[in-house]
């Protein structure tokens, strides 16, 4: 027996050696970290590469003070361009603004009936649709506002031009809605379930259960959810550019054309010559767009997890 | 006994009024929606055909198919998959098997969400900076398709990342403990159980990249091409461009014509997400602990 | 029976049929977040014994086994300092830990089934070490199932599920894992407690055969199971190591520290 063990242990005396097993991975873990980092190394090179693009103007032609404050967008005149985008913040904010107010109501309520009130069959049906609805990619909805909403609004309103805010804005809720309902049905789903029981065991219905205990402790997720729709709301492109009309002008009525900020780009990039200052103007806008659609994000991910907000 | 109060009664009526409230809110999201996609169905229907498919267009894109387009997409969603499920597949992999709780990991997690949310133009306009200028690709499928890839690695790595976790501790510990290396485990017991999952968010990656227009606007994507494309560094068609053009930049285009691609394309998207719900319910039922 | 102090100085009295020290273990000390959870442990386990620790829960015995076989690497709360020695090899030192390993088996006190064949989990350890020949692997894995009681109940459904058996049966899987690593040394955490008394019984036997081939640690809340097996045992408490001595001893009252005979009669659990 012993000098079985005793050889045994010889033959196991120099075990510790680095075969092939341990090299493979370790180089696993370096290009599997490769591979973590390089989401960081993407957002900084967007932002990198916008603001080389558009470095000229910024550092030359741009007056900060009038090109946020200014509603005179002519890039293209020869004589004396003007580059205030103030006209397209507000075509945006309008947008974006209507979008909020059809979709927030509305997925609140579809969430808190998915989450709260429908179950099994339905339940699974309805987060199905939703989950659909949301993957109807931005340049058909950019088409339903020019070819359906555009003939309905002039019909129904009596108005010359259907492209105008109440067009994009409720097309823009229609596609937001979905992601929001989503979240908020998440962050519903997120309240754990004693919450409920507590309540209920006190006598409260279904629906006081709801308002009193599960919307104020889902509230940090429900706003997540809301800032995410904003941020949406925001970058959109294709819908607004095919459903905004083309007029850059201080919106007075919902049924004015406008142009967003992401419209403008696509709308113009083409026609420019790469390095000119209407060329580097709009990549301009673009880092305004990356910077503001960070912060919401950022706020969101706060938010989410209860940092700041009570 | 107990009789309800009124008090009871008043709470139970308000109850169900809010109950049936909600319930409309939901419809009043989708049913809108069911209405458009009807008239999508209804006017664009006549259009299609197998030529429709499979031909190009002609008279100025007037009329005839939209072939060119549908290659088009197909090229560009295959290169960025090439490029997005690998590097997604390692970026999750990271996430889930080897980081730790530490302001990096919270710094990558930022960055996975800013990137889903930038603004399309604005990966536009970060694909113009890189790839046509910076690395010298041109209008090219590679400029648009590695574009489209940074913009939709975000969705790769989330599904993947939670299949990964799905996946309980203690099978790794088992592994582990008896001698085999992170990787091995990971190849042996990890990866093959999270397949699936992965193999979910690739479809659905894949149908998100088909619909995107914005990205390849001005990174390779053209209203029109003479040819089809034969390599990466071509320019090309695709399907979502081809929808804004005929809808927006042709003249005289008969009226059925938008609404029949438009029905392609989202026939095409909606059956990807489809078939992606539908294989996500299947595995579902197929526990194996 | 052999008080910490004395054994620092490395003068023991073995358990007659016990072989040369497989596992040295000089002033360990383990902490979580800076707070120690075992410290100042001294002990020698030999060839050839099942030497048993036994203590109320959140003793540090688990984390005692971790450090072991260095599973302690994938916890960054856990720091442990001291010297621990395998076949003379200072393990946390070691260039290769995953070789270390590949020479302990483990058993968990929760049983893991992996999910695969029944088959393919106890081929993992040998396909992991290299054998590839299907015949080769045949008999490592109809040896091990053998040996770990199980080799009856599934030889005609080895390509089913080894996550879906019943808990007993994992246990035995799991062993059976242990055993296709041919190891050194096998160590069984409270291996008995998701297990039904039959199996545990069975196991217990197995036990008694293996000891002729490995070591075995067996850290156990059952003190009759460590009289039943253990040659030498270890008494945990609180942190510390409070005495280790020869079985019979402890079981017969001759102890060097009363806290050692309040629990193994049932005064405190």
């Amino acid at each position: 027996m012993s000098s079985a063990s005793d050889s045994r242990r010889e033959a196991t005396a120099d075990f510790d050696r680095r075969n092939a097993a341990w090299f493979i991975d370790k180089a696993v873990q370096v290009l599997v970290f490769i591979g973590g980092i390089s989401a960081i190394v993407f957002v900084i090179g967007i932002f990198v590469f916008i603001s080389k693009e558009g470095l000229g103007f910024i550092l030359g032609r741009l007056d900060f003070a009038e090109f946020f404050t200014s509603p005179y967008w002519y890039p293209a005149e020869e004589e004396d361009p003007e580059y205030g985008i103030l006209a397209l913040i507000a075509g945006t904010a309008s947008v974006t603004g209507l979008a909020m107010i059809v979709a927030i109501p509305f997925s609140l309520g579809a969430a808190i009936f998915v989450a709260e009130f429908a179950s099994g069959k339905t339940r699974e049906a309805l987060k199905i649709l939703i989950e659909l609805l949301a993957a109807i990619p931005s340049v058909v909805w950019g088409f339903i506002g020019l070819s359906i909403m555009n003939p309905l609004i002039i019909e129904l309103f009596d108005v010359p031009v259907g492209l105008n805010i109440l067009n994009a804005g409720f097309i823009l809720g229609l596609m937001a809605a979905p992601i929001m309902t989503s979240i908020a049905e998440d962050a519903l789903k997120a309240v754990p379930d004693r919450y409920r029981e507590a309540a209920e065991a006190m006598g409260a219905t279904r629906w006081q259960v709801i308002h009193k205990t599960v919307l104020p402790a889902a509230k940090n997720g429900l706003l997540g959810a809301v800032l995410l729709g904003v941020g949406r709301g925001f970058g959109e492109t294709m819908a607004v550019l095919m459903a905004t009309g083309h007029s850059i002008n201080m919106p007075t009525s919902i049924f004015d054309s406008v142009r967003a900020l992401t419209a403008t780009i696509a709308a113009e990039l083409g026609e420019t010559a790469v390095g000119s200052d209407h060329y580097m103007s709009l990549f301009t806008i673009g880092i305004s767009l990356f910077i503001v659609t960070f912060v919401i994000n950022l706020t969101a991910d706060l938010v989410v997890r209860g940092v700041g907000k009570g | 006994m107990f009789e309800a109060s009124e008090l009871n009664l008043k709470n139970q009526r308000v109850q169900r009024l809010f109950a049936v409230l909600f319930m409309m809110m939901a419809l009043l999201l989708i049913v809108p929606v069911l209405v458009i996609l009807t008239t999508l169905v209804v006017k664009g229907g006549p259009v299609l055909s197998i030529d429709f498919l499979f031909t190009n267009p002609t008279d100025g894109m007037t009329a005839g198919g939209l072939f060119p387009a549908l290659l088009g997409t197909v090229w560009l969603v295959t290169v960025a998959l090439l490029v997005s499920v690998p590097l997604g597949i390692a970026a999750a992999i990271y996430l889930s098997e080897y980081a730790g709780e530490n302001w990096f990991t919270r710094i990558i997690n930022l960055a996975i969400i800013n990137l889903a949310g930038v603004p399309s133009i604005v990966h536009a306009l970060f694909g113009v900076g890189a790839f046509v200028l910076f690395f010298g690709f041109g209008t090219s499928i590679l400029a648009a398709s590695l574009t489209l890839a940074i913009m939709t690695l975000p969705v790769v790595i989330v599904a993947t990342r939670e299949s990964l976790q799905a996946v309980p501790y203690a099978f790794r510990e088992a592994c582990w403990s008896m001698g085999a290396t992170r990787w091995q485990t990971i190849r042996r017991v990890v990866l093959p159980n999270a397949v699936s999952g992965i193999l979910t968010g690739v479809i659905l990656e894949v149908s998100r990249t088909a619909g995107e227009t914005a990205p390849i606007m001005f990174t390779g994507a053209v209203f029109f091409a003479p040819f089809l494309p034969q390599g990466v560094f071509d320019q090309t068609m695709a399907m979502s461009l081809h929808l804004f053009v005929v809808s927006t930049q042709v003249p005289g285009v008969p009226e059925n014509l938008p609404y029949g691609v438009a029905l392609v394309l989202i026939g095409m998207v909606l059956i990807m997400n489809s078939v992606s719900i539908a294989f996500r319910t299947y595995l579902r039922g197929k526990r194996k602990w | 029976m052999v008080s910490p102090a004395q054994l620092a100085s490395e003068t023991q009295t073995a358990a007659p049929t016990a072989g040369p020290i497989k596992i040295s273990v000089k002033d360990l000390e383990i902490r979580y977040h800076g707070v120690p959870a075992l410290s100042g442990v001294n002990l020698q386990i030999h060839e050839h014994e099942i030497f048993g620790i036994i203590g109320p829960a959140n003793a540090g015995k688990t984390s005692f086994l971790k450090t072991l076989n260095r599973m302690d690497m994938f916890n960054s709360d856990m720091q442990a300092s001291g010297e621990i020695l395998f076949n003379g090899h200072d393990i946390r030192r070691l260039k290769n830990v995953y070789a270390l390993r590949s020479r302990i088996g483990v058993v968990f006190p929760l049983p893991v089934g992996l999910p695969m064949t029944i088959y393919d989990n106890v081929a993992l350890a040998p396909r992991l070490r290299g054998v590839r020949s299907a015949t080769e692997l045949d008999i490592i894995v109809e040896r091990s199932l053998g040996r770990a009681a199980l080799w009856d109940e599934v030889k005609d459904r080895l390509d089913s599920l080894g996550s879906l058996l019943s808990g007993g049966q994992q246990q035995r899987l799991t062993i059976a894992r242990a055993l296709s690593q041919e190891p050194e040394v096998l160590m069984l955490d409270e291996f008995s407690i998701a297990v039904d008394p039959v199996t545990t019984m069975r196991i217990e036997e197995v036990l008694k055969d293996l000891k002729q081939e490995m070591t075995i640690i067996l850290v156990t809340n059952l003190v009759q199971q460590a009289r039943r097996l253990a040659s030498r045992t270890a008494f945990f408490l609180d942190g510390e190591c409070v005495e280790i001595g020869s079985t019979e001893d402890l079981f017969t009252g001759e102890v060097q520290d009363t806290r050692t005979r309040d629990y193994i009669e049932g005064r405190f659990g």
